[in-house]
């Protein structure tokens, strides 16, 4: 045995330790069923509230409704013609779902959804699978992951309103301009997590599960913005 | 009425749309993580005993070898078990599962280093101290001199047994690349422990 495999043998595992990892892990575990459940209870609430509010809308005095022709959202029954919006519409049913239409690339996934996205063409972790998709044609997303559970996910919404998905609270906010947009990088002690910009028209979020530093998720940006 | 039913029913759809998608957003892998969440609490601990029985001692020793306190040490090998249990990956082998916690560990080791101030004890060496094993004290010292990139080769090839390409796989790096810095490795702990060196020299 060399001197370093004896050296090692002073470390060892022990008991206290052992029952400290489970507890500390169980522990972790029970926080996040609680704020699962808190999130599932919270939304059913609040369906409830408004799907009570809504009867009680119906249920009122009837005011006098005479069909307007100008709302984009009204079927024109006597045409017969089904229009955009219209709770008839089989298709437009579907539209209150959460369907996920994948795409192949990213040319398609840009395409298809009216935003400019490109590749990231060297993540700070190797890439295992990568998918393209637009979610209830509210945002394109391209997931990246790594094979130790790592990923970056890049979003695009349809409008400026954000939808990177991350709320956590940053210690670190920095503003920065890259090629002329204006970029929040979002982290703690000098690490970011996830940037945010507008650009014509469109909100733009890359989300790191691992962080990066700023030289790196100022590259991944501008991966991103093409 | 109709018409008026059409509007209020649009907008309590798209109401309860927001609100779906507020919850479904925050989680950008909600997926996986029923992984850890599904397994019941007793299956999961016991998970972690069988993992820890097999692995501990090694991943322990892995992450000491990189941040030299045993607090530190301990945070990475928990914080590996919380990967393996969030990832749930599917191992081929017990080999295959040995080398992901490795590699995770190792990563978890150096972002820790680089971003997180480490904790200014070493606790292997004030045992060594107390029970004056001298050469043990030097040559520890000596290891922990090297730069991290050199000292977990060192690690993973003395302590662990892996071939260089073995080690290469794990670190993501080239054959050629892990045999270069265990080679400047070993030229430097030799000119540091001169008589006390004793690191074989088999690729």
């Amino acid at each position: 045995m060399s001197k370093y495999n004896e050296i090692m043998e002073h470390i060892e595992l022990n008991d206290e330790m052992r029952e400290r990892i489970i507890g500390n892990i169980g522990a972790r575990q029970k926080r996040r069923r609680i704020n699962s459940a808190v999130k599932i209870i919270s939304a059913a609430a609040a369906c409830l509230v408004i799907a009570v509010g809504a009867v009680a809308l119906l249920n009122r005095d009837k005011p006098p409704q005479t069909p307007d022709d100008s709302s984009p959202n009204v079927a024109k029954k006597d045409e017969g013609v089904i229009v955009a919006g219209s709770v008839d519409s089989e298709d437009d049913q579907t539209q209150y779902g959460f369907e996920v239409q994948e795409y192949g690339g990213v040319q398609e996934l840009s395409d298809a959804f009216g935003a400019e996205l490109h590749d990231i063409t060297d993540l700070p972790f190797e890439v295992a699978e990568q998918s393209y998709s637009v979610m209830s044609g509210d945002f394109a997303e391209i997931n990246y992951n790594g094979a130790n559970g790592e990923y970056c996910c890049i979003r695009a919404g349809k409008d400026t309103e954000d939808i990177s998905g991350d709320y956590n609270e940053y210690g670190t906010v920095k503003e920065k301009d890259i090629d002329g947009t204006a970029v929040t990088f979002k982290g703690n002690d000098k690490r970011y997590y996830l940037a945010v910009w507008i650009k014509d028209g469109h909100f733009y979020s890359v989300s790191l599960s691992e962080g990066t530093d700023e030289q790196k998720m100022t590259e991944l940006v501008h991966d991103v913005m093409g | 009425m109709e018409i008026a039913y059409r509007n209020y029913a649009q907008t309590v759809f798209e109401m309860l749309r927001q609100i779906c998608l507020a919850v479904y957003l925050p989680a950008a892998k909600p997926f996986k993580r029923m992984h850890s969440s599904a397994r019941s609490q007793t299956a999961q601990e016991q998970h972690l005993r069988e993992v820890m029985d097999r692995h501990g001692n090694r991943i322990l020793r892995l992450a000491y070898s990189y941040v030299h306190n045993m607090q530190d040490a301990e945070e990475i090998l928990q914080d590996t078990l919380i990967k393996l249990l969030d990832s749930a990956p599917d191992f081929e082998s017990d080999e295959h599962e040995k080398a992901w916690l490795i590699r995770v560990a190792a990563n978890l080791s150096k972002n820790r280093i680089e971003y997180n101030k480490l904790r200014d004890t070493d606790e292997l060496n004030d045992e060594l101290v107390a029970e004056q094993r001298e050469d043990l004290t030097f040559v520890w010292e000596a290891v922990k001199e090297l730069p991290d990139n050199y000292r977990e080769v060192i690690h993973l090839f003395y302590e662990e047994g892996y071939q260089t390409d073995e080690i290469a796989k794990i670190l993501g790096e080239t054959g050629a690349n892990i045999r270069t810095r265990l080679k400047r490795a070993r030229t430097k702990l030799k000119e540091i422990l001169k008589e006390e060196y004793d690191f074989g020299e088999q690729v």
